[in-house]
């Protein structure tokens, strides 16, 4: 454990650049606070000290009027807006994937959830007018790579996307400017979309009239069509599409597994169930390996995009170890499998267990 | 005789240099103390300014042909903890990782040395 700027004590992964995870006792609470908010950079320069009356926001490329908006433009010149919205990194759980695949060995805690204020993209682009034809838009930040060669960090998303309301470049989370370390002063939210979209520090928005074909959206973070992202290791998928919506998963918070409860007493189950927007319908709890199911009670929605708590309470019976499996249903009826695996350990979405020991 | 008046009058300055001995390896401990401990990171804000300072670590890794050109390439971009962080995986994982570093980032590794990298993460994060 490590404490960084602006950070309580985190789980440390890398630190150049910092990759930093949540404490799993930490999601007991309807929003992640944000000095324990996971974070995720991809390129080593990141933004260690910033001006923000000297900062700007541009809007260029295929606009009526290129713009270059302050932090004070975009207080004033907009009108705010708030959303709650899960960030989730599409390696979150990476490291619980079998056989392991290389990457960032994350556990469950790249992830929060936050209340996100400040502006919509519709907004901005409508400002700076934005031109017939116009099919991408891109999203920089001011994080460079040490090398020329490196691809500079930057993605994209459809034009009918970018202006669909819900997209927003954000200046506080939970009430709070954003911690440098997420991305300060700005970040564009992409409510229902990994955070492999959600770039920090964002500085720079460009309108395209062709699609963009950058090394983030064509090469890296790339996964198989398959809609449960699951491929075999013996037959990989042969085309990939870029990695977009949150995967339907729920996952155990409580109680601690390395801990035993006791027989006979009332134990707290409780964990979080997540996907896209979609809305979890319910979330079930199994103790014969998936021959029952047991629905758990859910917490009040916070909002489409919020992850959604739940709880149980469970009075094991005699000692003895358990076996636990938790699974998610969306609106759509929609429910998890049983198994997944991907190259690339992107967006865990299967059945989750857990071992209890009942003495 | 002059041998031993510079004696006598270098009696007079025994305490003064065991004293100023005594004070070096004082502060040599604590310099080393300091080393030991990782310097703390740190958050202001002046005015419209904020600053962070980080400070990375090096993890420690196993003794083994190839260290040092490990260290030195792969540190370049991106901390070692990449590589301290991830399970054992067998060469062609690791054939795999190194040749994405340059064809696909762009590190400047000539292909011989590559292979004297992969050769070491193979020994040392191999598959058990």
């Amino acid at each position: 454990m490590v404490k960084y700027p602006e950070k309580g004590e985190m789980q440390l992964l890398t630190d150049r650049p910092p990759q930093l995870e949540t404490p799993l006792n930490i999601f007991r609470q309807d929003f992640t606070p944000n000095e324990y908010f996971f974070v995720r950079w991809h390129l080593s320069q990141i933004v260690t000290k910033i001006d923000v009356d000297t900062f700007r926001l541009y809007i260029g490329g295929a606009v009526d009027k290129p713009l270059a908006l302050s932090m004070n433009d975009l207080k004033t010149k907009f009108a705010a807006d708030s959303i709650v919205a899960l960030a989730i990194c599409s390696g979150n759980s990476r490291g619980t994937f079998n056989p392991k695949v290389p990457g960032t060995q994350w556990g469950n805690g790249a992830m929060g959830n936050a209340r996100w204020k400040g502006v919509k993209l519709k907004d901005i682009l409508a400002m700076a007018g934005v031109k017939p034809g116009a099919l991408n838009v891109t999203f920089q930040g001011l994080d460079r790579a040490p090398l020329a060669g490196t691809p500079a960090f930057v993605k994209s998303l459809d034009i009918g996307h970018a202006i669909d309301g819900e997209v927003m470049v954000a200046y506080e989370m939970n009430g709070q400017p954003l911690p440098m370390l997420n991305g300060y002063p700005l970040k564009l939210v992409v409510p229902g979309w990994y955070a492999t979209y959600w770039v920090g520090s964002l500085s720079n928005i460009n309108v395209l009239t062709d699609t963009f074909h950058g090394f983030w959206m064509t090469k890296a973070y790339q996964v198989t069509k398959d809609p449960a992202l699951n491929e075999s290791p013996d037959s990989l998928a042969k085309t990939t599409v870029p990695i977009s919506n949150i995967n339907l998963h729920s996952i155990f918070v409580e109680p601690d597994a390395t801990q035993p409860v006791n027989a006979g007493k009332q134990c707290l189950i409780e964990g979080l169930a997540f996907n896209d927007g979609t809305g979890i319908q319910k979330v079930e709890l199994s103790f014969d390996d998936g021959k029952t199911w047991n629905e758990t009670r859910l917490n009040p929605e916070l909002g489409k995009y919020s992850w959604r708590r739940w709880k149980y309470d469970w009075v094991p019976g005699a000692a003895g170890m358990y076996h636990l499996c938790v699974r998610a249903t969306d609106n759509n009826g929609h429910t998890q499998g049983n198994k997944q695996w991907n190259r690339s350990g992107y967006g865990r979405g299967f059945i989750e267990h857990l071992d209890v020991n009942v003495k | 005789m002059s041998n031993n008046v510079f004696m006598k009058q270098s009696r007079k300055y025994i305490p003064l240099t065991i004293m100023i001995i005594f004070v070096l390896l004082f502060c040599g401990c604590k310099q080393n103390k300091v080393e030991d401990k990782q310097p703390e990171n740190t958050f202001a804000v002046h005015g419209s300014v904020r600053e962070m300072v980080i400070h990375p670590e090096t993890p420690d890794f196993p003794e083994h042909e190839g260290k040092a050109l490990f260290m030195s390439y792969c540190s370049v971009c991106h901390s070692l903890k990449y590589i301290s962080g991830q399970p054992g995986f067998p060469r062609k994982t690791w054939d795999a990782e190194v040749a994405k570093m340059v064809t696909k980032y762009k590190a400047q590794i000539d292909s011989a040395t590559c292979q004297k990298i992969v050769d070491y993460l193979a020994a040392v994060k191999g598959k058990a």
